[in-house]
């Protein structure tokens, strides 16, 4: 599990963010902002991914699927192998039936699907995150 | 291109358009045009694979690529910045890949490819002598044209 509330000054849990797209993490980032999570780590690329997760040991994952070398799904896999528990949220334009299909099997916990709405994906985020209601 | 791709193709284009950049969309006539017939300063080329290869490209002119990315980003700008060109990029991946999950949603198998913005001088030159299916969106940005050359294997 990764840190808890305590361990990261006040934030309500800490995230990784995976997307190709500067402009996708920025809104992403900020919706985690809004809910209280704090970004500790981003990366370009699902190669990444892995190592990331290691490192930070996050709360809560964003992983995009269309990226340049590896994919999200074999990303999700990956992430999945170290830790069975991960909360990742697949954010993602792919969002055919097979696409979710094979995501939530793989182990995703939420599949999001581009162009979204910010509410929305504020409240996925805090529903993964365990974050209660105020 | 199949004539079955292009009405879930355009449509799901349309609907993205119109929630990313909040504008009523109007669509023009769908035209098969060769490859002179792709206009604009900005083009982004995603590279679609599966059941057909190709590639789907947007294209418009900088005036539309500004006021789109002031759309999406909540600015004024004047100038395209690399966010803004970013956020060009990602709309043209959501417009594709909402396009190509609505025929893989229909039994298709195809895939897509992170977007690439190209210069318009090397991207013509790989697509010359494929036929290219265009349709004209037109937004309270501007217009976007979007093309797919896409080959049925």
């Amino acid at each position: 599990m990764g840190p808890s509330a305590a361990d990261s000054n006040s934030a309500h849990f800490t995230s990784i963010v995976i997307d190709d797209s500067d402009f996708a993490r920025m809104n992403i980032k900020k919706i985690i902002a809004s809910v209280g999570g704090e970004v500790v780590g981003e990366a370009k690329d699902g190669k990444d991914a892995a190592e990331m997760y290691s490192q930070h040991n996050p709360d809560l994952v964003i992983l995009d699927i269309t990226m340049p070398i590896v994919d999200g799904l074999e990303a999700l896999a990956n992430i999945m192998e170290i830790d069975k528990d991960a909360k990742v949220i697949i954010v993602s334009s792919l969002g055919n039936k097979e696409m979710i299909k094979e995501a939530l099997a793989k182990g995703a916990k939420q599949f999001v699907t581009k162009p979204f709405n910010a509410d929305h994906v504020s409240m996925i985020i805090k529903s993964v995150a365990g974050i209660e209601e105020a | 291109m199949k004539f079955e791709y292009i009405e879930p193709f355009v449509n799901s284009t349309a609907r993205v358009l119109d929630e990313v950049i909040q504008s009523d969309i109007s669509k023009g006539k769908v035209s098969l045009v060769s490859y002179d017939e792709i206009h604009g300063d900005i083009v982004i080329v995603i590279k679609v694979e599966g059941d057909t290869e190709g590639s789907i490209i947007l294209n418009m002119d900088n005036e539309t690529a500004i006021n789109i990315c002031n759309a999406m980003m909540g600015e004024d700008r004047d100038e395209l910045t690399p966010m803004c060109m970013d956020a060009i990029s990602e709309l043209a991946n959501m417009m594709a890949g909402n396009a190509t999950s609505a025929l893989v949603d229909l039994g298709y198998d195809l895939r897509i490819a992170p977007p690439l913005v190209v210069a318009r001088d090397g991207m013509i030159k790989r697509i010359s002598e494929l036929e290219i299916f265009q349709v004209p969106l037109f937004t309270d940005c501007g217009e976007i044209t979007m093309n797919a050359v896409l080959r049925t294997n």
